[in-house]
């Protein structure tokens, strides 16, 4: 089966002339779920905002089949999901019920429809009780529930998250990870998680200064760049 | 600032509450045009709207004392004024000066005292101002609390570094702080406008539902201005 997403020899430099990203290639198959990991600064996220055109480097990119170029970057964008690292970034309409509504509203659903997705997602992350509640009135972990919600209304076939688990607290990051683990579509995460790796993903790519270094199961990226700092913090 | 009081009170469930917003605008509007038309000497009338808004506080089931005192916010604005034409030997104008811009203020609570501010929005819209100025106060208001949380989370790290009783450095933090707030703000309207797109924006907002107004709105409406040029034509 042919891959929701394909990268060949990605590259781009930012205009203070960093090179963030130098030769990417890289193939996600629809209901895999890949990590992402690597130190800060490696290219991770500005991976992430290539996949939907939100940056444009040099090389190429598809998108369930399509060459992701201007013409597509709608198509794009209604195949892909994006779950970015801060949710208030992400939560910008006055209430709840109409921030999940924005993307379908903007496909150009008809009203019915839109509300009808709006009640699915938010059911699905726990939070069809917000809907009209103000964004700003809620927790952490509760705008990346309504934020996941978002993404989904737009029912994408692929997920890309961005350090999911950032600012979360163990009950509201064990919420997420069970919502994530029941959702179907391709998923690319970046994160700095290892366990949240171990819990959702079947593999993993490591980013070394705009490139990928190594790909591989979870576990063997973990060990060979020895990843899971947790053991030596723990107290002896 | 989550907590504000105005934003508290627009989310109660009171009858002036489930108005439509529209017809709440017009009629705070044409009270606003009933203040400013008052004569300076008719105290009578300028009675007869602090009694009226007072009434309104209690209908609407807001805590009335508070309410009016918070109409004192204004004085500030309108001391000069005030200040200036006692100074030329005009009590009678000043007061008149005094007495509209307080009720003109309390009225204006009011209004955001009853209506969620997004609803309040989504009025002004239908009655013609534009979307994009709309949602830019929007914007605004979503994220000014954001912007205040930085800001505190800012000084209060400054003040733990700042050597007491220099007032120069303090100030020239103060002054670096503002400049790294606006680059922060920058830097989050771009990932805002990413996610937007990401989103599929194309350049307007949707809207999920128009307001409607019904049968107790337009009642309301009528009954308000009709009350209102009454009191008008009776002076």
């Amino acid at each position: 089966m042919e891959p929701v997403i394909e990268v060949f020899d990605l590259r781009f430099n930012y205009p203070d002339g960093t090179a963030a990203l130098q030769g990417v290639d890289f193939s996600l198959h629809a209901g895999e779920t890949v990590a992402v990991f690597g130190a800060n600064g490696s290219g991770k996220t500005t991976f992430l905002l290539h996949l939907v055109g939100l940056l444009q480097g040099r090389g190429r990119i598809r998108v369930c089949g399509t060459e992701l170029e201007d013409s597509t970057l709608s198509f794009a964008r209604q195949k892909i999901g994006v779950l970015f690292q801060d949710s208030d970034d992400q939560l910008f309409m006055p209430t709840v019920e109409e921030d999940v509504a924005f993307g379908p509203l903007n496909m150009g659903l008809p009203a019915a429809e839109v509300r009808r997705r709006v009640e699915r997602c938010l059911e699905l992350v726990g939070m069809q009780h917000a809907t009209a509640r103000a964004p700003y009135h809620l927790s952490a972990g509760e705008k990346r529930r309504v934020a996941l919600a978002g993404v989904l209304a737009t029912d994408p076939e692929i997920i890309l998250l961005d350090e999911p688990a950032t600012f979360l607290d163990p009950p509201a990051r064990a919420q997420l990870v069970a919502i994530l683990s029941s959702l179907p579509q391709a998923k690319l995460i970046v994160t700095h998680d290892v366990d949240l790796a171990r819990t959702l993903a079947s593999r993993a790519v490591f980013f070394e200064k705009g490139r990928i270094a190594a790909s591989g199961e979870v576990e063997s990226i973990v060990e060979r760049f020895q990843w899971d700092t947790s053991p030596a913090l723990r107290p002896r | 600032m989550h907590h504000l009081a105005l934003e508290r009170w627009s989310r109660l469930d009171g009858p002036l509450h489930r108005l439509d917003a529209r017809v709440k605008i017009a009629v705070t509007l044409a009270l606003l045009l009933s203040i400013s038309v008052t004569g300076p000497r008719e105290v009578v009338l300028f009675t007869t709207y602090f009694l009226l808004l007072c009434a309104v506080s209690l209908f609407a089931r807001l805590p009335w004392w508070e309410v009016l005192a918070r109409g004192l916010i204004v004085l500030p604005f309108v001391a000069g004024v005030v200040i200036l034409n006692l100074a030329g030997g005009d009590p009678v104008r000043a007061w008149a000066v005094l007495a509209r811009g307080y009720l003109s203020a309390v009225a204006v609570l009011l209004l955001l005292a009853t209506t969620p501010f997004p609803k309040l929005l989504r009025g002004f819209e239908s009655l013609g101002v534009p979307r994009f100025f709309g949602m830019i106060l929007h914007f605004v208001y979503r994220y000014i609390f954001v912007l205040f949380e930085q800001a505190h989370n800012m000084r209060r790290a400054s003040r733990c570094r700042a050597p007491k009783g220099r007032r120069r450095p303090l100030f020239e933090a103060a002054a670096g702080a503002v400049a790294v707030l606006f680059a922060r703000s920058y830097g989050r309207a771009e990932r805002i406008h990413q996610a937007m797109l990401a989103r599929g924006f194309q350049g307007h907002f949707e809207l999920l539902e128009a307001p409607r107004a019904g049968p107790r709105d337009w009642a309301f409406l009528l009954l308000s201005l009709g009350f209102l040029a009454l009191l008008q034509t009776a002076r």
